[in-house]
């Protein structure tokens, strides 16, 4: 995994099937007040035109590998800048049922390093395995070390 | 061919807007495509409708369940402990990264593993 400067933009590369794609994470400001939020987009980069494509399926066969490197990207991206929310939502309902279970999956783990938030209509709640959410908002835990290791 | 076209080859169009370039360490850079810049603001309206003024409440409660919880646990092997991966191959996809902050990561533990140039060397006997 590789990153701007700025710690905004990062890319890795899936491999499976369908050879090699460049997959890329852009973290973007989306508001300040009351809080911090960067939202959060995961695309594939296409090499023809140099353009992110956020609604295109891979279907690379690694699924469980993109996200878990989105997850290492995100607790960089908190460890880096610990005072701001990252909003995480899928496209579409289907990517954000999988976002839901990957972070239901590894609720314990994301909760030692990080506050965890879901989105439903227009209501902020506290994550609750097995209930449905539009969205999700992830924030570093204050004072957490992060042991430099993200596994 | 209209004479303004002759002049600027644009075939009386407007040239188009330079687009932003997002460059990467690795001398990769992107462009926003239209699904990208429609994802976004589709985020950003999502994120307008909702009611987030009981979010520090909420980040102030899930604060004090864990001070509570670490007062309780004072061995919790929590968020306070080092991790160390217990597969020490892992540490290969990361070679290529070029974070200065993860590189020193990778060479901490390599350290501490003992692997790769950090490997202890054999005592000679004589």
């Amino acid at each position: 995994m590789t990153s701007s400067r700025n710690g905004l933009d990062y890319s890795f590369h899936s491999i499976g099937p369908r050879g090699k794609i460049i997959k890329v994470i852009r973290l973007r400001l989306h508001q300040t007040e009351p809080n911090v939020i960067f939202n959060m987009s995961l695309g594939d980069f296409d090499e023809r035109t140099n353009e992110i494509n956020t609604d295109v399926i891979s279907d690379n066969g690694d699924r469980d590998m993109i996200l878990k490197t989105t997850a290492h990207a995100i607790l960089r991206f908190c460890h880096r800048y610990p005072q701001s929310y990252v909003l995480l939502r899928g496209n579409t309902a289907i990517r954000n049922r999988l976002y839901r279970m990957s972070i239901s999956n590894r609720l314990d783990e994301i909760k030692k390093r990080c506050l965890i938030y879901g989105l439903m209509g227009t209501e902020v709640s506290i994550f609750l395995r097995g209930r449905d959410y539009d969205g999700f908002l992830v924030k570093a835990i204050r004072d957490v070390n992060f042991n430099k290791v993200y596994e | 061919m209209s004479e303004q076209a002759l002049t600027n080859g644009t075939d009386g169009k407007k040239p188009p807007k330079k687009r932003e370039r997002y460059h990467f360490r690795s001398g990769i850079y992107f462009y926003k495509s239209e699904s990208l810049i429609k994802f976004e603001e589709e985020n950003r309206a999502f994120l307008m409708k909702i009611d987030l003024s009981n979010l520090k409440a909420l980040e102030e409660a899930d604060e004090q369940r864990r001070a509570a919880h670490l007062k309780a646990n004072p061995n919790f092997e929590g968020e306070n402990k080092e991790e160390i991966p217990s597969d020490p191959s892992a540490l290969a996809n990361w070679e290529d990264d070029n974070d200065p902050y993860v590189k020193e990561c990778v060479r901490e533990l390599k350290e501490f593993l003992g692997i790769g140039k950090y490997r202890k060397k054999k005592r000679k006997i004589s």
